[in-house]
């Protein structure tokens, strides 16, 4: 399970995610592109060290189980 | 840490880095009918405009002193007894709600010091606040005063206009100033805008950089300094303007005109007084001067017309043209030619490089050039001196009828040719011909070097040259 869980794809694929998104509305005329990429475009950051704490914590009680 | 997480931790941190730029030069660059502007400071983006008024009781003569920045300032003429003060805040914030809130901060300032109220707004109070710092806002002026008021104002970018004062001084930049039905003096210096006096009671006295200036109606002396534009002044008294880099255009000056212009051409019309007008590198141009007209231009033709006195006239690389001038004439011209029609008190004129060509003068006449030649043709009978000496060029001269004159007509290497019916010839040789016409009178000497000499009828010479 552990091999299988990779946060970069996890990043990667909620970024893609939301640029289409984003990019959807834009072309539906409903948010501008640039100014909604640029509000939260660090959401990215966030997400990505909530998924490491989240792996890391992971790692440390599989650890503990194990012993 | 392994490698594809600093791969995708520079890939997020470049996606920001590109969104923050296109943000940036989205909200600074506009593109726009007038091209591409680079924007930035306070004064742009959403602004919201607010108004105040405000009305000073004031005593007959006082003054009015108006200090602002960033706004226009209008002073027209209302009530005795009062000045309306309206002020319009226009304020650069996002929201009106924050604009309405600054501008409420914005206050009309004015006080009454001795014979003069002063006015202005609490700018710098409010720019010495951290948050003033920031907030762009302009303060609009449009002020009503009793007739016949003395006007100051002191400006920055924004414009002036003042209408039916007892005087104006203004001091403004970065706009343009308008100035109307003044019955005294007015004094103007305006950087970066163009400058408009109207109706001028007393002096002017004008100084301006970088804008058009237009001057009209002064019934005093008129002085203007311009640079980097256009200056045109109609129906004034006497005139002095020193400009550079524009055309200065005058007409209908009361009295005497100088003009020092550099880079631009000068014209002056309908000038009671003498005319004086030095340049460079523009053509100088004048039209009926009552008075002397003296014209100095480096790299520039000179033309005057109807010139009542004396003109002197001196130029390189361009022509001369006069015609219809009263009094004696100069004319000195470096590569250049000389066409004169009726002088009527001679001439004295060195020229290079082109002919000299005189019709119809009355007075003695002196003529040199250099590589051109001389043709010289009486407004009458001949009966004054003329000398005229050219070097790589022909001389030619037209003889009237009843002339009386002793002719000296040299042409090394030449020939002289004389066909004058009534001129008797003395002594005749191989370049060098003799004689008189009348019994002799005032010498007439006419020398050709490598061009020949031609002495002739006037019928003669409108028969060959019709």
């Amino acid at each position: 399970m552990a091999a299988s869980f990779s946060i970069e794809r996890i990043v990667i694929g909620f970024a893609l995610l939301g640029l289409g998104v984003l990019w959807l509305l834009a072309n539906a005329g409903r948010v501008d592109l640039l100014s909604a990429l640029r509000t939260w475009w660090p959401l990215l950051l966030v997400l990505w060290g909530g998924l490491e704490l989240a792996a890391a914590l992971s790692r440390r009680e599989a650890r503990h189980g194990g012993s | 840490m392994k490698a594809s997480k600093i791969g995708l931790l520079i890939l997020v941190l470049g996606f920001g880095g590109a969104i923050e730029t296109a943000w940036s030069v989205r909200q600074n660059i506009g593109f726009g009918p007038q091209g591409c502007r680079v924007l930035a400071g306070r004064y742009y983006g959403p602004s919201f405009s607010f108004g105040a008024d405000h009305t000073q009781p004031v005593s007959a003569g006082t003054g009015i002193e108006v200090d602002n920045a960033f706004g226009a300032v209008i002073v027209r003429a209302g009530e005795p007894g009062q000045v309306k003060i309206a002020l319009r805040k226009v304020v650069f914030r996002p929201t009106e709600d924050q604009a309405r809130a600054f501008a409420a901060e914005v206050q009309i300032k004015s006080a009454v010091e001795g014979s003069v109220l002063r006015i202005g707004n609490n700018r710098d109070e409010l720019e010495n606040r951290g948050e003033g710092r920031e907030v762009g806002f302009e303060t609009h002026f449009d002020l009503t005063v009793p007739p016949g008021t003395p006007v100051t104002v002191r400006n920055e970018h924004g414009r002036v206009e003042i209408a039916d004062a007892a005087s104006a001084d203004v001091t403004s930049s970065f706009d343009g100033v308008r100035v109307e039905r003044v019955a005294g003096g007015v004094r103007l210096q305006v950087h970066h805008g163009d400058v408009l006096a109207a109706g001028v009671g007393g002096d002017l006295s004008l100084v301006a950089r970088h804008g058009r200036a237009e001057v009209q109606d002064v019934q005093g002396r008129a002085s203007v300094d311009h640079e980097h534009g256009d200056v045109t002044a109609l129906r004034t008294g006497a005139l002095s303007v020193r400009a550079a880099h524009g055309e200065v255009g005058v007409e209908s000056v009361r009295g005497d005109l100088e003009v020092h212009a550099q880079h631009g051409p000068v014209t002056a019309r309908d000038v009671t007084g003498a005319a004086t007008i030095e340049g460079s590198f523009g053509d100088a141009r004048v039209e009926k001067a009552g008075g002397d007209a003296r014209i100095t231009v480096v790299h520039g033709a000179v033309e005057a017309a109807d010139v009542a006195g004396g003109l002197v006239a001196e130029t390189s690389f361009g022509d001369v043209v006069l015609a219809r001038v009263g009094g004696p004439v100069q004319v000195k011209v470096a590569h250049g030619g000389v066409n004169a029609r009726v002088l009527e008190k001679g001439a004295q004129i060195n020229a290079s490089g082109a002919d000299v060509v005189i019709d119809g003068f009355r007075g003695e006449v002196r003529v040199e050039v250099e590589r051109g030649g001389v043709s010289l043709t009486p407004a009458g009978a001949l009966t004054d001196p003329v000398w005229a000496s050219a070097a790589h060029g022909a001389v030619r001269l037209e003889v009237s009828a009843g002339s009386r004159f002793v002719l000296d007509a040299t042409a090394e290497p030449g020939e002289v040719q004389v066909d004058v019916p009534g001129l008797v010839l003395t002594s005749t040789s191989a370049g060098l011909t003799k004689g008189e016409m009348g019994g002799g009178g005032s010498s007439v000497h006419l020398q050709a070097r490598h061009g020949d000499v031609r002495v002739e009828a006037v019928t003669a010479a409108a028969a060959k040259n019709p």
